[in-house]
């Protein structure tokens, strides 16, 4: 029976509308919306909030929790394993060691705003040039994969070493950037953030062929006309280079990179890139969004980490997805 | 397409600490025929077929495809005039039927991969001639193996090339499957495409074969069916219990 996908784009979109308002509107401190429509305006301080806190938080989820969807997706057709995803290769290791040694070596230095921007993408490009290196050396992929397994294995000792030694104030900073935040990216630095995600966003639909033909194997694709290794550099530059930029400025984030594919296949029921590519960002996007609406905790002085309520909520939608779709004797 | 063939010319495929599959190789495939190759396991049959559709390098020599270098035309342009059907294919994708049979147009379709009205049409006509035409909407997870063997030889059929190249597409088969499946070969070859399989399956290399090849220890032994069968009584190939007819 073929399945009308119309309805199910229809209420992601939806979806993705109302988490953009309620991010707007729902906080700690209550906004007098109906000032607006009264002709009063709003307070000056709640127009701070709202244009300073509140609208880059929106994006940044938003466009943050679609990347780290896509980042995901890339990785599980990359290494054909639906357990991939952005963390898989090392990146955000690479990051959060780099970050290790800015916070927990010097924590003076981190009162300057960009400086654990900037070190957890230099931590991140680091890592994301090695594996770049094994990837256009090594033809067989899964090697790349434990490479990068290792290679998070290495820099969490080396944190582990870093923590053992830092001082209580320092470790906190770190378990903090730790938690993930959508809520650390500034107006000033949108731009950073927003154009380099949008390009290869907008580069991905390129991709979709290769990497329908790449779902039957390398050795298949290529003899569907896909040049393999240039297929799998770019991937895992694209991949690379997105989770790098959401880590560095919302830190490590890992459970939306993973269920947001998942997700966005067992909805639409398919793994054809056409679809799923444009898909898992919306589902990735919604996720962002609603995941940190409910770590703000409205109308509370108190918040939760991200990387929790990621995963309190992300783990049940798959299992229950996956449940009911095995109830209806449907594959994916 | 008239006069296009398919050759290899002194090919040698060797593996580090092996003795060299293929020595020197000579050999030419021309559209309208379907040539069978049988050996024993390990002999080198799915690396010459690999070599052959451009997917392996050889140690030494050159394939050509009508007259040309293989390794100098492109990609895209090479899925259009070979098609391989190997067994190194992994678990299938979540999809339908449908879309993985269409799968094969991708040589065919432009830089985002659209899929035209013809294009369906051609996965559409694939799937009813290899008779998967009611699993069509189904999931490929919910086929049988043998099913889904079908569905690739579909998918084969929907990339439309003149020269098919398949690795024991029979396996899994039951026997009027496989034997419809190598009538269904032969018909593509009677419309002018040109087929290179390797099987276990004798008395189907026998019956369909115009021509037969028995890979020996390096060697490459060439003739009708009878002639090969016959020589391969001499080799370890028949005398190890995978004597079929």
């Amino acid at each position: 029976m073929k399945l009308n996908r119309l309805p199910i784009w229809i209420s992601l979109f939806a979806l993705v509308i109302i988490g953009m308002f309620l991010s707007i509107t729902l906080g700690s401190v209550a906004i007098n919306w109906p000032a607006i429509f009264e002709g009063e305006g709003l307070l000056e301080t709640e127009q701070i909030i709202v244009a300073e806190l509140r609208l880059p938080r929106m994006i940044a989820a938003l466009i943050g929790g679609a990347a780290l969807a896509l980042a995901g997706l890339l990785m599980q057709t990359l290494f054909r394993n639906p357990l991939a995803g952005p963390s898989v290769l090392g990146i955000s290791s690479g990051s959060s060691l780099a970050v290790a040694f800015v916070t927990l070596g010097g924590g003076a230095l981190v009162s300057h705003p960009f400086l654990l921007v900037g070190s957890s993408m230099v931590g991140a490009l680091v890592v994301l040039a090695i594996i770049a290196y094994v990837a256009n050396r090594f033809y067989d992929i899964a090697s790349v994969l434990i490479v990068g397994v290792m290679l998070s294995f290495f820099t969490s000792a080396l944190i582990g070493v870093l923590q053992s030694q830092a001082t209580d104030q320092d470790l906190k900073a770190f378990v903090i950037w730790g938690f993930g935040s959508f809520g650390g990216l500034r107006l000033s630095q949108l731009p950073f953030f927003i154009l380099p995600i949008s390009f290869i966003v907008l580069a991905s639909p390129f991709l979709s062929k290769q990497l329908n033909a790449y779902l039957l194997g390398a050795e298949h694709a290529q003899s569907l006309g896909i040049a393999v290794s240039r297929l799998r550099l770019i991937s895992i530059l694209m991949a690379g280079m997105l989770t790098a930029i959401v880590t560095a400025f919302c830190g490590p984030i890992a459970f939306i990179g993973l269920a947001g594919p998942h997700i966005a296949r067992i909805v639409f029921r398919t793994s054809d890139h056409r679809l799923i590519l444009p898909a898992s960002l919306l589902v990735g996007g919604v996720l962002g969004l609603y995941c940190d609406v409910i770590a703000r905790m409205p109308g509370s002085d108190s918040a939760l980490p991200l990387n929790t309520v990621c995963s309190f909520i992300g783990a049940p939608i798959v299992i229950f997805l996956l449940i009911r779709q095995r109830k209806k004797s449907i594959s994916w | 397409m008239v006069g296009a063939y398919l050759s290899l010319n002194a090919v040698s495929i060797e593996y580090p600490k092996r003795k060299a599959v293929v020595r020197h190789l000579n050999l030419s495939l021309p559209l309208g025929e379907l040539t069978v190759l049988i050996g024993a396991n390990g002999a080198g049959k799915s690396s010459l077929l690999r070599v052959a559709a451009g997917l392996q390098k050889p140690q030494s020599g050159v394939v050509c495809w009508n007259g040309k270098l293989l390794k100098e035309i492109a990609l895209s342009q090479r899925a259009r005039q070979l098609g391989a059907l190997l067994r190194s294919q992994g678990a299938p994708p979540d999809m339908t039927l449908g879309e993985f049979i269409a799968l094969g147009r991708i040589p065919h379709t432009g830089v985002f991969g659209k899929l035209t009205a013809a294009d369906h049409r051609v996965a559409e006509q694939a799937a009813v001639r290899v008779g998967i035409a009611n699993l069509y909407h189904e999931s490929v997870h919910h086929l049988s193996d043998g099913e889904l063997r079908k569905g690739q030889l579909a998918q084969l059929l929907a990339q439309d090339v003149p020269f098919l190249i398949l690795d024991e597409p029979t396996t899994h088969l039951d026997p009027p499957s496989g034997h419809q499946f190598m009538n269904l070969l032969k018909e593509l070859t009677l419309s002018g495409k040109g087929v290179l399989l390797t099987t276990h399956d004798l008395a189907l290399a026998h019956q369909f074969a115009d021509q037969m090849l028995l890979l020996h220890q390096g060697h490459l032994l060439r003739g009708s069916s009878e002639f090969i069968l016959q020589q391969s009584l001499y080799t370890d190939f028949m005398g190890s219990g995978e004597k079929n007819m």
